[in-house]
C-alpha cells in the first residue's frame, strides 16, 4: 500500500477504527493462555457444580453449560473463528479473483467451463459431499487426527470451495466492463503484457466490489463453521468457537440466554469491525479516488 | 373456528348435544376456558409412512397408537397383554401348545381369538383374513418389509374361523405369545393392490396414497388428515367399540426443531409435548423450572440404554484392569445428578432396574480414582511427564472417544467424562461423526480405535444374543452384521445366551440373568452409563397419560385420556 | 444475442447430465446408506434381511448403471417413486415447491427491494447519519444467525404478544390464515436476505456517483434525484445484478434453518432429508430444478449486463 493510499485509509475514520478493534482481538484471541495462566482456570476442565453461573469476579462473564469461563472460552473461540472467518473469506476471495479474471480476460470456451462450473457449485447441495468428506478418516491419508490446526485448515478449504462462487461472478462481470473501457482497449493496443494491464488497471477498479463481497461473507462463514462442526467436520469437543457455542446454546435458549449473547455479540463484533475495514480498504485501493483528489 | 367445531359436533353426535350447546354456551363467556374437544400434540418428527409394517419409526409408531391396535402389547406394567385378542393364549391355558417343527426344532402352536367387537373404521369387522393378508404380504420377499425375522419363524397359519386362528412358530422362546409386531392389515382394501403388483405395494398402499379412508383404521381414532412434514389430523372413529375417548379430534403436529417447539407449547399452539419425541432431558427440566403451573411434567425413565463400546482389540482394552479402571474413575451419579438433576436411573449394566429380571444384587464397581489409578499402575500404565500414563515400551494411555457428531447432550457427557479420566492418568481424544457415517461404517464395521459411546433400545427382557454373543461380532465375512461391536468373547456368555430364549418357566431364567448380569460386570466389555428419560409435558387439564418407557407408546391408552373435571 | 442464448442452452445441457451424475455419485459414496442404518438400529434385522432389502431398492447394481437407468426414465419424464415418502417423486416434490416458492419468492423480492434502496439511500451521503443507520441495520442482518432472528421474532410475535402464530402452514387455505402463518418466516428471512443488497448496492453507488460524467450531470444542473437513479444506478447495477442472480438461483432450494424452526414443510427440509435418506429420485429432481433455475438466472445476469452494457455487445 503506498503512502497516499494509507493515508486514505486512515482518513476513514470508522475503517480505521475498526481495524484497530480487529487487531485488538486478534491480540486477545492470541494471548488466551496467558489471561488463563493469569486467571487461574483452565476453560476445557469442565466443573459441573459451577454450570451457569452468574458473572463474578472469578468469572467475569459467568460460566457455561459445563462450568467453564464463559470469558476465556469466548477468547480461544475467537482463535477458531477468526481464523476460519478470515482465512475462509480471504481464500474464498483470491480463487473467485482468480477464476473471475481468467474467465473475462480468455473468454470463449475457458469462461463458459469456468462459468458453468460456479453454476454447477450454485445448485449442487453441499450435504452429501460433506458427509462424504466427514467419512474420510484423515490417518488413511496422512494427515494428522485430531489437530487443531489441521481441523481448521479443512474447515477453511470447504468454505473456499463453495465461497468462492460469488466474487468469480462479480469479478467478471466487472471485468468484462473494464476491459471494454477506452483506457484498457488503449492499453491492449500498445502491447501492455496482460499480467499488468489486469494489475494496473482491472484489479483496482473491481476491488471494491470484492471487499464488500469478501467482507459480507465473514459473518456467514463464521456460522458456517458450527453447521461443519455439527457434522464433525469442524472442531471437535472441548475446543471453543463461536458458532458452537452459539448453537450449543439452542435448546435452552429460554433458560439460559446469556450463552448466546456473548458469542453472538462476537460475532456481531467481528462482522462491523471487518466490514468497516473493507470500506476503508476499497477506498484507499480506488484509483480514482486518487485521480479526485490528487 | 371454535363456533363451527362446536356447531358440526351438534350434528354429529346428536346424544351430546346438550354437553355441546353447554360448550357453545361458555363460549359467550371470554373468561371460561375453551371447549376441549381438540387436543393438540407437538411431537418432533413426521412419519413417512402410514403403512403398518413397512419401516419402523417412533412418530409412525405413535400415530398408530392412536389409529390401530395391534394384537398383543406390553403394557405399562412390562407385561404382555392383548389388545385385539380376548385371552392371552399360554402353555398352562391351553391355547399354546408345543410340537415339532418341520425343520426338526421344537416349535410352537398358538392359538388366538380376535375380540367379537374389533372393527375397521368403515365397520368391516377384522378377520383372520387380515391376519392372513398381513403375513402373506409381510412374508413376500417383493414387499419390502423391514425385519423378517418373524415372518421366517412363522412358517404356518391355520384358520379355524373367522376369529379364531394358530399360529405354528418354528422356535420355541418364552415369547412365544409376544406377536405385538404382526399387524391385522385390512385385506378388503389392501389385498387387491398387493396382489396386483406386489413389487409396487409400497407405492401404490391406501395408507400412504388416501390414508383419509376409515377402513384402514382399527382404534378409538382414524386419520381424516395429513399435511405432509406438517401435522396428522385424527378424528373419533365411529366404529371403535370400546370406551369413547373423551377428545372430538386430535392433531398432531410436527416441529422438528426443539427450542420452537418449546415455543409452540408456550405460545398455546400445542398442549402438549409427547415424551416419546418431546424435548431433550435438560430442556424439558429447564422449562419446568419456569413453567411448573401451567403444566405437568412426567420423567419416565425408559429402556433407552446409554453406553460406552470398548474395542476389546486394541491391546490396552484387552486387558480387563485398564476396563475396571476407566469404569472406577468416572463418577456418573454426579453426571446424573448434575446435568439431569438426577432424573435418569444410573446404569450398571445393559438390564434396566424396572425389567423383571434386574438384579440389584451384582456387585457394582463404585467411582474410586485411587482405585483406578492403582489398577493403572498394576497394569503397567505409570504416569508419565505430561500426567498421561505410559506403558514399559513408552506408549501413550490415549484413546479416542467417539459418538454422534451435533447431538448436544451427549457431547455434554463426553466433556465430562474426557476431564475424569484426564484426572487418573488417561488422555482422551474426542471425535465425533455424523450419526451415518458412525453407525453406518464406524461402529457397524469395528473402525473406532477405542471407546464408542451410543444408545441401545430394546423391549422388555430382551435377550442381548446379538450385542454379547461371540459369533455376532461383525466380519466382513458375514456381511458386516451382527452388534457385537465391543468383540466380545465368552464361552459361558455364549451358552447363556442360547440357554435364556428357551427356557420357558421365568423362575428358571432368573438365575441365568443373574449370571449374564454378572459377567458383564466383571469382564467390562462395555462402560454403562445411564438410562435415558423421556419428558412427558401435559397441560394441567390433561388426565390418564401413562407412558410405558417402554417401545410401546403412550398412544395405545388414548381412551384413559381424560380432561380433568 | 441468439447465438449467445443457443451456447448457453447446449452448455446447461452439458452442466445438467455432469451434475447429475455428480449428485448420484455423492448420495451413493456417503457411508451407511439406510439399510446399513437400519442394520445398526435393529438388532432383529439379519445379513440376510440386508441382502434382501438392498436388492429390492435396486442398491445392489453398481452406480453407475443405476445412474443410467435413472437418466434414460427421467429423459422419458418419468422421476420414479420416492423411497421415503411412498409417492411419486414429482408429488413430494410439488408440494414442497408449492410451499417453499410461497415462502421465498415474495421474500427474495422484498429483499432486493429494499435492500437496494437502503443502499441508494446511504450512497446519498456517505458516513452520514442516514447511512450509519442502514449500516447498522445491515450489519445486524449480516452477522444474525437465521436460527436466533426466527426464535427471538417466534418468542416476541408469538410467546410474549400472542399476535401470530409461531409455526406451521395455514391450517386451512384461506388469505388469511397464509398471510398470518407466512409474515414471521417472511420477516426472518427478508431482514436477512436485504443485507447483501444494500452493502453491494451501497458500495457500487459510492462507486458511480464518483464518476466523472456525474459530475459533468450534476455541473449540468440536473435534479439531485435524477442525477442518482437515471445516471448513477445504471452504472452500479452489475454488482447488484450478480448478486440477485445469486440470489435468485437459490429460490427453489428452500432455506433450510427458517424452515425447520417455523416448522415449514418446503425444499430445503425435503432436500436434506431426501439426501440423509437415499431418496435419489427426489434428491435428483430437486438437485435438476435447481440446476435450470440457476442456469437461467445466471443467463438472465448475463444477458441484463449486456443490455446495461453496450460496449459488450461489439
Amino acid at each position: 500500500m503506498s503512502g497516499r493510499a494509507l493515508s486514505r485509509f486512515l482518513a476513514h475514520r470508522a475503517g480505521a477504527f475498526s481495524a484497530l478493534v480487529l487487531v485488538a482481538l486478534l491480540a486477545a484471541a492470541l494471548a488466551a493462555p496467558i489471561l488463563a495462566e493469569a486467571m487461574g482456570h483452565d476453560p476445557f476442565a469442565p466443573d459441573l457444580f459451577k454450570r451457569f453461573a452468574p458473572p463474578s469476579a472469578e468469572h467475569p462473564l459467568g460460566t457455561d453449560e459445563l462450568g467453564r469461563d464463559l470469558l476465556l472460552r469466548l477468547l480461544y473461540g475467537a482463535r477458531v473463528s477468526l481464523a476460519v472467518g478470515l482465512g475462509g473469506a480471504l481464500a474464498s476471495a483470491l480463487i473467485g479473483l482468480a477464476v473471475g479474471l481468467a474467465a473475462a480476460w480468455w473468454g470463449g470456451l475457458v469462461d463458459a467451463v469456468l462459468m458453468r462450473l460456479a453454476d454447477g457449485l450454485v445448485a449442487l447441495p453441499a450435504l452429501p459431499l460433506l458427509i462424504v468428506l466427514a467419512a474420510v478418516d484423515p490417518a488413511r491419508i496422512g494427515l494428522p487426527r485430531g489437530a487443531l490446526a489441521a481441523d481448521l485448515a479443512r474447515i477453511i478449504v470447504i468454505v473456499a470451495l463453495f465461497g468462492w462462487v460469488k466474487v468469480a461472478r462479480i469479478t467478471r462481470a466487472a471485468a468484462l466492463s473494464i476491459l471494454r473501457m477506452d483506457y484498457a482497449r488503449a492499453a491492449i493496443a500498445l502491447g501492455v503484457s496482460p499480467a499488468r494491464l489486469l494489475a494496473r488497471h482491472v484489479v483496482p477498479n473491481l476491488a471494491g466490489h470484492v471487499a464488500v463481497a469478501t467482507t459480507l461473507s465473514i459473518g456467514a462463514v463464521i456460522l458456517l463453521e458450527s453447521v461443519l462442526s455439527f457434522l464433525g467436520l469442524g472442531i471437535q469437543p472441548p475446543a471453543a468457537s463461536w458458532g458452537a457455542m452459539l448453537a450449543n446454546a439452542q435448546d435452552l435458549v429460554f433458560s439460559a440466554p446469556m450463552a448466546a449473547v456473548w458469542p453472538g455479540l462476537a460475532i456481531f463484533v467481528t462482522v462491523v469491525a471487518t466490514n468497516f475495514a473493507g470500506d476503508a480498504l476499497a477506498d484507499a485501493l480506488d484509483p480514482k479516488a486518487e485521480a479526485r483528489r490528487g | 373456528m371454535s363456533a363451527r367445531a362446536t356447531l358440526r359436533a351438534i350434528l354429529r353426535a346428536p346424544r351430546r348435544a346438550l354437553a355441546a350447546l353447554a360448550v357453545g354456551l361458555a363460549l359467550a363467556a371470554p373468561a371460561t376456558p375453551l371447549a376441549r374437544d381438540t387436543l393438540t400434540i407437538g411431537i418432533t418428527q413426521y412419519p413417512s409412512t402410514l403403512h403398518p409394517s413397512i419401516e419402523s419409526m417412533a412418530a409412525k409408531s405413535y400415530v398408530h397408537g392412536f389409529t390401530l391396535r395391534p394384537i398383543t402389547v406390553h403394557d405399562a406394567e412390562w407385561k404382555v397383554v392383548c389388545m385385539l385378542c380376548e385371552r392371552l393364549p399360554t402353555i398352562e391355558n391351553g391355547d399354546a401348545v408345543p410340537e415339532m417343527a418341520p425343520n426338526g426344532n421344537p416349535g410352537i402352536a398358538v392359538t388366538y381369538r380376535l375380540r367379537a367387537d374389533s372393527a375397521w373404521g368403515d365397520g368391516t369387522p377384522i378377520t383372520t383374513e387380515d391376519i392372513l393378508f398381513a403375513w402373506e404380504a409381510g412374508r413376500e420377499a417383493a414387499t419390502g418389509i423391514g425385519p423378517a425375522e418373524l415372518y421366517r419363524s412363522l412358517h404356518r397359519i391355520t384358520v379355524i374361523d373367522a376369529r379364531t386362528f394358530t399360529l405354528h412358530f418354528d422356535k420355541l422362546t418364552f415369547e412365544y405369545n409376544a406377536i405385538n409386531e404382526l399387524r391385522p392389515l385390512p385385506a378388503h382394501l389392501e389385498r387387491a393392490i398387493w396382489q396386483a403388483d406386489p413389487r409396487a405395494y409400497r407405492t401404490r398402499t391406501l395408507y400412504d396414497r388416501e390414508p383419509a379412508r376409515p377402513g384402514l383404521w382399527s382404534g378409538p381414532y382414524r386419520v381424516v388428515a395429513t399435511q405432509a412434514g406438517a401435522s396428522v389430523t385424527l378424528e373419533r372413529n365411529p366404529a371403535w367399540r370400546g370406551r369413547e375417548p373423551a377428545f372430538r379430534r386430535i392433531v398432531i403436529r410436527t416441529v422438528e426443531n426443539t427450542a420452537a417447539l418449546e415455543a409452540n407449547l408456550l405460545a398455546g399452539q400445542v398442549d402438549m409435548i409427547a415424551g416419546e419425541l418431546g424435548l431433550p432431558l435438560d430442556q424439558a427440566l429447564a422449562l419446568e423450572r419456569r413453567a411448573a403451573t401451567r403444566f405437568r411434567f412426567h420423567i419416565q425413565p425408559g429402556l433407552v440404554y446409554e453406553h460406552i463400546d470398548l474395542n476389546l482389540d486394541l491391546p490396552a482394552l484387552s486387558d480387563r484392569r485398564v476396563r475396571e479402571a476407566l469404569v472406577r474413575a468416572i463418577d456418573r451419579d454426579q453426571i446424573v445428578q448434575r446435568l439431569f438433576e438426577g432424573r435418569v436411573p444410573v446404569a450398571h449394566s445393559f438390564v434396566n432396574p424396572l425389567d423383571r429380571m434386574h438384579d440389584p444384587t451384582v456387585p457394582r464397581i463404585p467411582f474410586d480414582p485411587e482405585g483406578a489409578r492403582r489398577l493403572l499402575e498394576e497394569a503397567g500404565w505409570r504416569p508419565g511427564p505430561d500426567g498421561i500414563r505410559r506403558n514399559a515400551t513408552g506408549e501413550r494411555l490415549s484413546l479416542e472417544l467417539m459418538t454422534t457428531a451435533g447431538n448436544r447432550s451427549r457431547e455434554l457427557v463426553q466433556q465430562v467424562l474426557q476431564g475424569m479420566w484426564r484426572a487418573v492418568g488417561v488422555e482422551v481424544r474426542i471425535r465425533n461423526e455424523p450419526p451415518r457415517v458412525f453407525f453406518g461404517e464406524t461402529l457397524s464395521r469395528r473402525r473406532f480405535q477405542g471407546m464408542a459411546l451410543f444408545a441401545w433400545i430394546s423391549s422388555p427382557e430382551n435377550v442381548p444374543r446379538t450385542i454379547l454373543h461371540s459369533t455376532e461380532i461383525p466380519t466382513e465375512a458375514r456381511n458386516w452384521a451382527g452388534q457385537n461391536y465391543t468383540g466380545f468373547r465368552h464361552a459361558e456368555m455364549d451358552e447363556l445366551l442360547e440357554r435364556l430364549p428357551i427356557t420357558l418357566e421365568p423362575e428358571a431364567r432368573r438365575p441365568l440373568w443373574r449370571r449374564v448380569q454378572e459377567i458383564y460386570a466383571t469382564e467390562i466389555p462395555v462402560i454403562p452409563l445411564f438410562f435415558r428419560a423421556d419428558a412427558h409435558i401435559w397441560p394441567r387439564w390433561l388426565e390418564g397419560v401413562r407412558p410405558t418407557g417402554h417401545l410401546a407408546p403412550s398412544s395405545l391408552w388414548v381412551e384413559a385420556w381424560r380432561v380433568a373435571p | 444475442m441468439l447465438r449467445l442464448v443457443g451456447a448457453r442452452l447446449v452448455q446447461a445441457a452439458v452442466t445438467v447430465v455432469l451434475l447429475s451424475f455428480a449428485a448420484y455419485a455423492l448420495i451413493g459414496l456417503m457411508p451407511g446408506d439406510p439399510i446399513d442404518l437400519a442394520i445398526a438400529s435393529d438388532p432383529r434385522l439379519s445379513a440376510a434381511d440386508a441382502e434382501r432389502l438392498r436388492a429390492l431398492h435396486g442398491l445392489d447394481r453398481p452406480l453407475l448403471e443405476r445412474y443410467l437407468a435413472w437418466a434414460v426414465s427421467a429423459l422419458a419424464g418419468e422421476f420414479g417413486f420416492s423411497r421415503l415418502f411412498a409417492a411419486p417423486a414429482q408429488e413430494v416434490l410439488a408440494a414442497a415447491l408449492v410451499n417453499s416458492l410461497a415462502l421465498l419468492l415474495p421474500t427474495t423480492l422484498a429483499s432486493a427491494a429494499i435492500g437496494i434502496a437502503l443502499g441508494i439511500l446511504a450512497a446519498r451521503r456517505p458516513r452520514g447519519a442516514v447511512d450509519a443507520i442502514i449500516n447498522a441495520v445491515a450489519f445486524a442482518g449480516i452477522a444474525m444467525p437465521s436460527f436466533w432472528l426466527a426464535i427471538l421474532l417466534i418468542i416476541l410475535f408469538a410467546v410474549v404478544l400472542g399476535w401470530l402464530p409461531a409455526g406451521g402452514p395455514p391450517p386451512e387455505p384461506t388469505l388469511s390464515a397464509w398471510l398470518r402463518h407466512l409474515a414471521l418466516p417472511s420477516l426472518t428471512l427478508t431482514t436477512l436476505g436485504l443485507a447483501a443488497y444494500a452493502r453491494q448496492t451501497r458500495a457500487a453507488m459510492i462507486e458511480a456517483l464518483g464518476e466523472p460524467w456525474i459530475r459533468t450531470a450534476r455541473a449540468k444542473g440536473a435534479p439531485p434525484s435524477r442525477v442518482l437513479l437515471r445516471h448513477a444506478l445504471p452504472n452500479a447495477a452489475i454488482p447488484i445484478v450478480t448478486v440477485a442472480a445469486l440470489d435468485f438461483a437459490t429460490l427453489v432450494s428452500g432455506a433450510l434453518v427458517v424452515e425447520t424452526v417455523f416448522a415449514w414443510p418446503g425444499m430445503g427440509k425435503l432436500l436434506y432429508d431426501a439426501i440423509l435418506g437415499n431418496d435419489y429420485n427426489v434428491a435428483l429432481l430437486a438437485l435438476l430444478l435447481a440446476a435450470l433455475v440457476t442456469l437461467a438466472a445466471s443467463l438472465a445476469a448475463d444477458l441484463i449486463q449486456l443490455a446495461l452494457d453496450p460496449r459488450l455487445r461489439r
